[in-house]
């Protein structure tokens, strides 16, 4: 929001992906006569650079917009504002047949690998519907890629011809990954890969994902909840509540020296696995609950909980504002918090 | 679904390493079928009830493909025509033998029977019309006409709903409320009522009733269908599809149909039984086909007068009234096993 934009940065080679102010807002109707009465502010003005082969993390609880951000970037919601520059071309704008033709660039892995795949499909199908779709293979070429793209997430490329239910969860997901590799993109969402599986089978999923990472070059914005494996994958994390983005910054400064007392909040609730440290830890327990997304609270939205909310949290949105080189941060008092 | 899952024994994955991934071995005919045919087709042929009903169903097809052969027809330009054996009100009994206008002689008669002309198989009903001839040949129309007004329905309920969900909004509104009007009328009512208003128009036939049941018939399937495409919209694979840049129609009939059809398939299995009554019904009511028109709703029909003595007259009712039970019974049986099969909370018990 207060991040100043020139034709410049935007065509900067090491932005991928530029947001800017981007908000989804579902309109919520009510009555006879449908009367618009209000709107769920899922995602409301967040701004943030994703750079080129990196993997930014996108953390926050249950319901703060974290899968409404991912989708909207992907242009699954079309923005109430805002837009996505993805290599410095707006998203937002386009429409039909072009924008079908920008899907090649981004793709996105979900969270439900049950879900995820259509059930009456064999897996060949499933990871051949891109090139169908955009009719980058044909024939026997086709057959090759999809083999190569099996082999790659690490199936057996015999096993096209069998149907998802025949899978494990995580070979389910190896499959969503092959599907999201088929069109060669930049750029894949991760919404939450990973925490419909098995804890055993979760290590096997990220190192996969970390691999082809390396091997492809992808850019990643991983979702998830987890912030320990947040930290494992991330180059940077983000952290979102309420539809906002409370702090963003490299992993390690996020996890060491967090400016933003819903952070601080998050990571003390991370338990610590070594009983003596565990009893010492300090905890951060917020009080109630998360505010409806449909009436967020005035000023800052985390002021109704923040254990050192003054009177200007309640009237002032603080800025999101770049506190030191590449730590960016939404609190009126952050400084307080440095170490 | 994860119940199947954990069921199947999956050796500990190795990422990078390609992991030696011990599959069931799919059977020719799971090849060839895809998965949810072949559980169906599988279903079908194992469950004992639609091992029951499929076979009532075969039969009734193999009587109607055969029918010139079982009983060739009295006059060939209109086979559908039950010859009559003279005017008479009171019906003949079985074992009669057949005077006027017998039909000529099948190449099993004499074989099977032992004589050498036609007698009444089934007896007569009221007006001296043979039962056996409009049995056999009633069959045929008893499928026809459940396949067609079947056939229509299901389109034009498919049609109206997927339009209806996939397009939502105003749209789906108006459609909505536009099948509840339909809903509102009393089924056989208001087919009746349409029947008898074009009976004088387009003729008497199969066609009256036909349109009337077809119009006031195809409501529940929009519904169902309505209601599965909203469920299976939202669901993830779908997102998937617009995310690889799949456009609407490959969606709607590549992914959501698919996956939306079977619970309305299931219902028209069940419904074509239900439609044979009610055009049973509409002939018994004398709003149907032309009077000697072979339909076993019309041969219950002329059972009317003998209500009374229906003691002493009982073949006029029983022969009809069982043919028709058998092949209701026949369609439930097969719609009932169908959708055990697709019943998701069954799915793993049969697929093992």
């Amino acid at each position: 929001m207060s991040m100043q934009t020139t034709t410049e940065t935007v065509r900067s080679p090491d932005v991928l992906l530029r947001v800017e102010g981007l908000k989804m807002h579902f309109p919520v109707y009510r009555g006879v006569f449908r009367s618009r009465v209000g709107e769920i502010k899922a995602v409301d003005g967040i701004t943030f650079d994703i750079l080129r082969g990196e993997t930014l993390g996108l953390v926050g609880e249950s319901g703060c917009g974290k899968s409404t951000a991912g989708r909207t970037i992907l242009q699954l919601y079309r923005p109430t504002a805002g837009s996505v520059y993805l290599d410095g071309e707006d998203l937002s704008t386009l429409h039909g047949e072009k924008l079908r033709q920008h899907r090649r660039k981004m793709q996105m892995i979900f969270q439900d690998p049950y879900a995820s795949l259509d059930p009456r499909m064999t897996i060949g199908e499933i990871v051949g519907e891109p090139l169908d779709v955009h009719q980058t293979a044909r024939g026997k070429g086709r057959r090759e890629r999809i083999a190569h793209l099996l082999q790659v997430v690490g199936l057996n490329p015999l096993y096209a011809g069998r149907y998802p239910h025949e899978f494990s969860g995580g070979q389910r997901q190896r499959v969503g990954i092959a599907r999201a590799l088929a069109l060669n993109p930049s750029f894949i969402v991760c919404d939450e890969p990973i925490s419909a599986l098995d804890v055993s089978i979760q290590a096997q999923v990220v190192n996969l994902l970390e691999d082809i990472q390396k091997e492809m070059g992808l850019t990643y914005l991983f979702i998830a909840h987890d912030l320990s494996m947040v930290r494992h994958i991330s180059t940077r994390v983000a952290v979102m509540y309420l539809g906002k983005l409370m702090e963003l910054s490299d992993r390690s400064e996020v996890y060491v020296d967090p400016l933003h007392p819903y952070t601080q909040s998050l990571l003390s609730a991370i338990p610590i696995p070594d009983p003596v440290l565990e009893e010492r830890r300090k905890r951060i327990i917020l009080t109630g609950d998360v505010p409806s997304p449909a009436n967020p609270p005035s000023g800052c939205v985390f002021h109704t909980r923040c254990p050192y909310a003054e009177a200007i949290c309640g009237e002032t949105i603080p800025a999101w504002r770049e506190i030191h080189s590449g730590h960016w941060v939404a609190c009126h008092f952050a400084e307080r918090f440095k170490k | 679904m994860s119940a199947a899952n954990q069921s199947t024994p999956v050796p500990p994955e190795n990422a990078g390493v390609e992991p030696d991934i011990q599959l069931r071995k799919l059977n020719r005919m799971e090849r060839v079928l895809g998965p949810e045919f072949y559980r169906i087709f599988r279903g079908v042929i194992t469950n004992p009830l639609s091992i029951i009903g499929t076979s009532l169903i075969l039969f009734f097809v193999l009587v109607a493909i055969f029918a010139a052969q079982i009983v060739p027809p009295a006059t060939p330009t209109n086979p559908y025509s039950i010859p009559r054996d003279g005017f008479g009100t009171t019906p003949l009994p079985p074992g009669t033998a057949w005077l006027r206008q017998a039909p000529p002689l099948p190449f099993w008669w004499k074989a099977i029977t032992g004589k050498d002309k036609w007698f009444h198989v089934l007896g007569t009903t009221s007006g001296q019309w043979d039962i056996f001839y409009g049995l056999v040949w009633g069959t045929r129309t008893a499928i026809i006409v459940g396949v067609l007004i079947e056939g229509l329905t299901l389109m034009i309920g498919i049609i109206i709903g997927a339009v209806a969900s996939f397009y939502g909004g105003w749209v789906d509104e108006i459609l909505m409320r536009f099948t509840e009007i339909f809903m509102a009328f009393p089924f056989i009512m208001a087919a009746l009522t349409l029947s008898a208003i074009l009976t004088p128009i387009i003729g008497r036939g199969i066609w009256p009733p036909t349109i009337a049941l077809v119009v006031f018939g195809w409501m529940s399937y929009a519904r169902l269908i309505r209601g599965d495409i909203l469920s299976i919209r939202e669901r993830d694979f779908v997102t998937a599809a617009r995310v690889v840049g799949a456009n609407d129609s490959r969606i709607l009939f590549s992914h959501i149909i698919p996956n939306a059809i079977y619970p309305t398939l299931v219902l028209a299995s069940m419904d074509i039984g239900t439609i044979v009554i009610s055009f049973a019904a509409l002939s018994f009511l004398g709003i149907g086909t032309e009077v000697g028109y072979a339909d076993w709703g019309q041969l219950i029909s002329f059972a009317r007068n003998w209500i009374p003595t229906l003691s002493q007259y009982w073949w006029i009712v029983i022969y009809p009234g069982i043919a028709l039970i058998l092949f209701v019974l026949g369609w439930n049986l097969v719609g009932d096993a169908l959708r055990d099969i697709m019943d998701p909370k069954l799915r793993g018990q049969i697929r093992r």
